[in-house]
């Protein structure tokens, strides 16, 4: 049984990329604040006997499930949205930005060339993981984000362990295509990564 | 040449470095729920929590919207019943009354029209 402490720990260690992780499937701060909120809260209430072992497996679950819920809430919320509401002005524009209008707008501190390329790079990878198939992002994220092995991923997602595979090889391949797009090669990429 | 999981660590490695560069605000709301979901688990190991009416209330609060529209449901069909009992109970008594009265029905009855169709009658 995990102590408190441990959980603290555990919450400690992937929170940050737990919000980024569905900051990237929500596409909204405060919604995924509240996800990553509700999934915490639901480990700490509904397994508080398991050990501390088991916590990166259950709550990457619990927080895929919260956030199904949130795209169902969305999608009957949209529903209505759409049936009662067609003169309000279309925030849905900001779905297709320029990636590199965002980093215009955000990275306006007097940074060297050398941090400024690589906050950049970041942008345009965390667009571009965005843009992904969200089975795919689900993939690449547990894969290689939070570094769980094919089965892990594949018990994550309910899925079979080749589905993962195929999900994480599309998931790099359109990454790569889409940094290419935006002048980034893979070895330059090689480069930011081995660079920190 | 970068093979598929090499290029993955360095898209994960840029990725980790974004996390670092996150927000105040977004950092200590992060910070506030971990509290919250400690405290929380703290509380769900408390004996006082167990049983029937724990898991009803832990339904309860994990159902809300559906609670909700649950207990509207209810609220009308009791307003619905006890309607429809004080009507059917109105339209009793007035029966009940008749019959339970000293007087006679009879003596309810309107004689003026039997008078006055005797009298037009013998005209």
């Amino acid at each position: 049984m995990a102590t408190a402490q441990e959980l603290s720990d555990f919450l400690t260690q992937i929170e940050r990329r737990a919000f980024k992780q569905t900051v990237y499937a929500v596409r909204d701060d405060h919604a995924a604040l509240d996800i990553v909120q509700d999934a915490m809260l639901k480990l700490a209430e509904k397994y508080p006997d398991r050990p501390a072992n088991e916590y990166p497996m259950l709550f990457q679950r619990i927080l895929q499930n919260t956030m199904r819920d949130y795209w169902r809430r969305q999608k009957t919320r949209n529903l209505w949205t759409t049936l009662f509401s067609s003169f309000g002005s279309s925030d849905d524009d900001d779905d297709e930005r320029d990636p590199l209008e965002i980093l215009s707008s955000k990275d306006t501190q007097d940074t060297p060339d050398t941090q400024v390329e690589r906050s950049q790079t970041i942008a345009i990878i965390e667009n571009a993981l965005q843009a992904l198939p969200a089975r795919q992002r689900e993939a690449f994220v547990l894969r290689y984000w939070e570094d769980m092995d094919v089965a892990e991923t594949a018990a994550a997602m309910g899925c079979s362990q080749g589905s993962v595979k195929t999900h994480c090889s599309r998931a790099v391949r359109s990454l790569v295509v889409i940094l290419e797009k935006n002048g980034i090669s893979k070895e330059e990429l090689g480069k930011s990564g081995v660079e920190r | 040449m970068m093979n598929e999981k090499d290029t993955a660590k360095a898209i994960v490695s840029l990725l980790d470095e974004s996390t670092s560069r996150l927000d105040q605000n977004i950092t200590s709301r992060l910070a506030e729920a971990r509290v919250q979901a400690v405290s929380r688990m703290d509380h769900s190991r408390h004996p006082a929590r167990m049983g029937l009416a724990a898991t009803f209330m832990d339904y309860m609060y994990h159902h809300r919207a559906v609670s909700s529209a649950a207990l509207a449901f209810s609220a009308l069909l009791v307003a619905f019943v006890t309607t429809q009992q004080f009507n059917n109970e109105a339209e009793g008594q007035g029966d009940a009354f008749l019959l339970a009265s000293e007087l006679p029905p009879e003596a309810f009855l309107d004689k003026e029209f039997h008078t006055w169709l005797e009298e037009s009658s013998q005209r």
